[in-house]
């Protein structure tokens, strides 16, 4: 399953909780370096935002960054650029910007490459309502696990005869161990009381009943975290009336696609949800799940709270807790200040200024 | 109008029409009274807490005088009265009666050898093909987002839920989704159908096909090709993330929405969380010929068995609108705006819109306000 590197991850994670603050540890100065991958559109302004306000922070993390636009290979075979892989996977730990896939490249989609490059089989998107920025939901604050390789989302689809097609939902035994488990460390190391798998076993009884069997498996081993089942229609139902209910979510890839958009909708849409995706070997790519936004790339009026708010899960992830919380502080205070704003956040500044004022923050907070 | 000459039963019944349709003339004509008075119509309770609120249809038929009578079949699933012979039974009911109201029957996670539920091979021998949802607000009921009018229309025999499932290797299980053109393209024809009787602006098809190129491709294609005959009517079409996603954030900008089976599964539920949850969307299924009504979002509540906790307002609101399906235009109103009242009155309310009265208390209340039938 997951590497040695994972686990020492794990284990820095689950020893700064141990302490309940986090210590600072004797190579707190040793800086990490960190695959940065800035995308299109308006990638690279956020980027470089999240770098200022990296530098304001003094986070002890060095930038590598890299281009993953596909090529071709020895044997005709799609992939990404050699020194962006040698680079992963030699830090282990990537932030991304938003990449687009142009229609009539031929080439599959650049996030589907980097899926399958890394085995990223857990996409996880913590959802917290912000401060500031009101939405009809107020008090949301939970997490959607979702497997990311298989499922629905195979790809495999045949068109028997004419009129008549048909599309396979895959599930395995292994894959569904490998996200059960990972839910239930992810609630241990973050501490969230409970964990609930988002399934529809009463229909298709055979594939979400070995989904489900799998979870209930993972949570006889994870007793200290208490789990919980769930339909996806009642998920649904109870979701829009109180999201307070709902802590950690497990699900199968489509129901996974479909509630973690939901969520991002209840605390404000993709423009402030970040957004991680864990693969096997320790390997982490943490991502902005907007779009590439064409039509404002270059004029500075890119918000870059998403990617931020990823880059502070991946600090998290990192065990770098106290400059992970500052950063939050930082970026949450500022919209709840609503002084400096964004144009897609109700305001009139450009992007430099939001920084700015976030770097301002950071500085006034040491 | 005479009524001693038309031999039948209950003469009292017609002597009640006779002074109904004086109190309605201004309104609408109740229907001339008939041999057989009354309308049969399959009641199927369900599991849960469908026997309580078929009750409750059937106090508020029997005080609204509502010429219905209902024949009643038990299936279910989880309390061991299923069989073949009793489906049997329940088909032969419904070919003679053309309409139906029921409750949900639940299916355990367990399956004895058939992979397909009783639910579902009931829809699949009827050809219930179209789910319809309406997602109306309650007045006097204000939820996060007030004033939705939505109606969702989804296809309900093939796409997901087509019981094909199989293990190839022992850890490896595959479940086929079908799509077909044919299927596709009925509910497509229904669902502008639907949208041109009723007046509607636009029509959203929901789908996947950025992942599912073939399956939902098609689905999209039949929708489009479809969409070309009716030109007066609006067609878009969304990704069903982003369309939660809008939902949630701006559900003003839907208006009719037809989907596959799991997308229509998803968004029913959604949508009637967002108007105040599963006790007050009605929904009905249609097939070529039979019409099944119910509740919209279904769920069979098993924790609320026995405690007399159920909202009745969905089953009651389908119940009027079956009332209207079978042209009962009078008693159909007074059903509905009965209900309509005690909502907007506020004074009476169950648990999930957050008060403490009984299904009992509700069902009286609704009945009260029968008899002050207003005289338009």
């Amino acid at each position: 399953m997951a590497g040695t590197a994972w686990r020492s991850a794990v284990s820095r994670v689950l020893g700064s909780f141990k302490n309940g603050s986090p210590q600072p540890r004797n190579f707190i100065r040793e800086m990490q370096t960190v695959t940065l991958i800035p995308g299109d559109g308006i990638g690279p302004e956020i980027s470089n935002a999240v770098m200022k306000i990296f530098e304001a922070a003094n986070a002890p993390i060095e930038w590598e960054e890299r281009n993953v636009t596909a090529i071709k290979g020895p044997g005709g075979k799609w992939m990404i650029p050699p020194d962006a892989k040698e680079s992963m996977d030699r830090n282990k730990i990537g932030l991304k910007g938003p990449l687009k896939t142009p229609i009539a490249a031929g080439h599959p989609s650049m996030n589907l490459l980097l899926r399958k490059t890394f085995d990223l089989y857990a996409n996880v998107r913590p959802c917290v309502s912000i401060e500031g920025y009101k939405t009809p939901y107020t008090d949301v604050n939970l997490v959607t696990i979702r497997e990311n390789t298989e499922g629905e989302y195979s790809g495999i689809e045949h068109l028997i005869v004419d009129g008549v097609v048909q599309s396979i939902k895959l599930i395995t035994e292994q894959a569904s161990e490998r996200i059960a488990e990972y839910a239930f460390e992810y609630a241990r190391n973050n501490q969230r009381a409970s964990v609930t798998a988002v399934h529809k076993a009463n229909i298709m009884r055979m594939s979400d009943g070995l989904f489900l069997r799998k979870c209930r498996e993972a949570a006889e081993k994870h007793k200290d975290v208490k789990f919980t089942e769930m339909y996806l229609d009642t998920v649904c139902l109870n979701m829009v009336q109180d999201p307070t209910q709902f802590d950690v979510l497990v699900m199968p890839n489509l129901y996974g696609d479909i509630l973690s958009d939901l969520c991002a909708g209840l605390i404000g849409g993709l423009g402030v949800t970040p957004s991680g995706n864990i693969g096997a070997n320790g390997v982490a790519i943490f991502e902005s799940v907007h779009g590439t936004a064409p039509d404002i790339a270059g004029k500075d009026f890119a918000n870059p709270t998403a990617l931020l708010l990823s880059a502070v899960m991946m600090l998290r992830h990192m065990g770098l807790h106290s400059h992970g919380k500052k950063i939050e502080t930082a970026c949450f205070d500022t919209i709840r200040d609503k002084k400096v704003l964004t144009k897609d956040l109700g305001g009139n500044s450009k992007c430099s200024e939001f920084t700015e004022a976030i770097c301002q923050k950071v500085r006034d907070m040491d | 109008m005479t009524f001693w000459g038309l031999g039948g039963p209950k003469w009292w019944q017609q002597a009640s029409r006779s002074v109904s349709i004086s109190a309605s003339l201004s309104r609408v004509e109740s229907p001339p009274a008939r041999a057989d008075a009354t309308f049969k119509v399959t009641m199927l309770p369900g599991d849960g807490v469908g026997p309580e609120l078929m009750t409750a249809v059937k106090d508020v038929f029997k005080a609204g005088d509502v010429p219905v009578e209902f024949d009643e079949f038990h299936l279910s699933e989880v309390q061991n009265m299923a069989s073949e012979d009793k489906l049997e039974e329940l088909l032969s009911s419904m070919k003679n009666n053309k309409v139906a109201i029921k409750g949900k029957i639940h299916t355990p996670m367990e399956f004895k050898g058939e992979l397909a539920s009783y639910e579902m091979r009931l829809r699949r021998k009827l050809d219930l093909f179209a789910n319809v949802v309406h997602v109306n607000s309650l007045p006097g009921y204000s939820t996060r987002h007030n004033n939705l009018d939505l109606v969702i229309i989804r296809e309900q025999t093939e796409g997901e839920y087509s019981s094909l499932e199989h293990e190839s290797v022992p850890g490896v299980i595959e479940c086929l989704k079908i799509i077909t053109r044919a299927k596709s393209r009925r509910i497509a024809k229904f669902a502008f159908d639907y949208a041109t009787k009723k007046g509607r602006n636009k029509v959203t098809a929901v789908h996947k096909a950025n992942i599912m190129k073939l399956g939902d491709g098609l689905f999209l294609q039949c929708c489009a090709e479809v969409a070309q005959l009716y030109p007066k009517i609006k067609y878009e079409n969304i990704i069903i993330d982003n369309c939660c996603m809008q939902l949630v954030q701006n559900p003003y900008q839907f208006d009719v929405l037809v989907m596959p089976n799991l997308y229509g599964n998803i968004i029913d539920n959604l949508a009637a969380g967002l108007v105040g949850g599963a006790g007050v969307v009605p929904g009905e299924s249609y097939s070529a010929e039979y019409a099944v009504f119910e509740t919209g979002a279904r769920h069979p509540f098993a924790q609320a068995v026995g405690r007399n906790i159920a909202n009745p307002t969905a089953m009651l609101l389908s119940a009027a609108n079956m009332l209207r399906h079978l042209n009962l235009e009078y008693h159909s109103h007074m059903v509905s705006d009965a209900v309509k009242r005690v909502i907007k009155q506020g004074k009476v309310r169950t648990r999930d819109l957050g008060g403490y009265c009984t299904t009992g208390d509700f069902v009286h209340a609704v009945v009260e306000n029968l008899r002050h039938r207003p005289n338009y």
